[in-house]
């Protein structure tokens, strides 16, 4: 079965996968590499610590495949004042 | 969802019911001793402080339940794991199959995932996670807590729903 790296990238944090998986398809890889990002986002960006999250997979020589990106975004805005 | 260490009993779950409505499934090589269904409630009835001790067994056995099903609900894969980690060194070390600081763990990265309800990338990020941040060490399949205090406070772990004996709740003491 081949092998995948998933390297896990948290705002500047980089956090590299040295050991990776064995899926039988890229398609089951993704399907991973979208489901770690998620949860991943689940836990970390509601703490503000980082704004996105991104997993890197690479195939068994090392060479990218796909990027998933799991984003953030709080758009705050300053209501103009309500006239009484 | 439980981990069960030599000398559990995990199928008192099932003995006043009519079908096992779940599964147990070994890890790694395991001596299991079978007794029969009929056999234990007879010894239950004649032996009614046997009964007592099963009774508590399978309390205990709910209290662990509860303790997961919060943390599967409410705590990050963090706390997760570190929780879990806390857990499996001090039932071992309360069994004499750890020293309180290093013990064998070999649950997989897929097997930890698979029971805390999270992805394998996502548990061998928090694995380098607990290890960047100097609370563990992990080599082939062999645990060693760094920093016990440390992985407790990480995964809220308090002992007392593992209802042990009192010189068991802490797994520094055994070091």
């Amino acid at each position: 079965m081949p092998r995948f790296y998933f390297d896990v990238g948290e705002g500047a944090r980089f956090i590299p996968d040295d050991e990776g998986l064995e899926f039988d398809s890229l398609d089951r890889a993704e399907r991973e590499a979208a489901l770690a990002a998620a949860e991943i986002g689940r836990d970390r960006l509601p703490k503000g610590d980082a704004r996105d999250i991104t997993i890197e997979v690479r195939n068994e020589h090392r060479q990218r495949v796909l990027t998933v990106t799991v984003a953030l975004h709080i758009d705050r805005v300053a209501p103009s004042p309500v006239a009484r | 969802m439980a981990f069960h260490v030599p000398g559990d009993i995990p199928d008192l779950q099932s003995l006043h019911l009519r079908v096992l409505d779940h599964s147990l499934g070994t890890i790694t090589p395991c001596e299991v001793g079978f007794v029969n269904h009929e056999d234990m409630r007879d010894l239950i009835r004649r032996f009614p402080r046997l009964g007592d001790v099963f009774w508590r067994d399978t309390l205990i056995d709910a209290a662990i339940f509860r303790e997961w099903m919060v943390g599967i609900g409410r705590r990050d894969a963090y706390g997760r794991i570190a929780h879990l980690l806390c857990e499996l060194m001090t039932k071992l070390t309360a069994v004499g199959l750890a020293d309180g600081v290093t013990c064998e763990m070999p649950i997989t990265q897929a097997e930890f995932a698979d029971a805390l309800g999270l992805s394998t990338v996502h548990v061998n990020r928090v694995l380098q996670a607990l290890r960047g941040n100097g609370l563990i060490t992990l080599k082939g399949s062999t645990l060693t807590v760094l920093d016990w205090d440390g992985l407790t406070r990480a995964g809220e772990f308090d002992p007392m729903y593992l209802h042990l004996d009192p010189k068991h709740r802490d797994p520094k003491l055994a070091a």
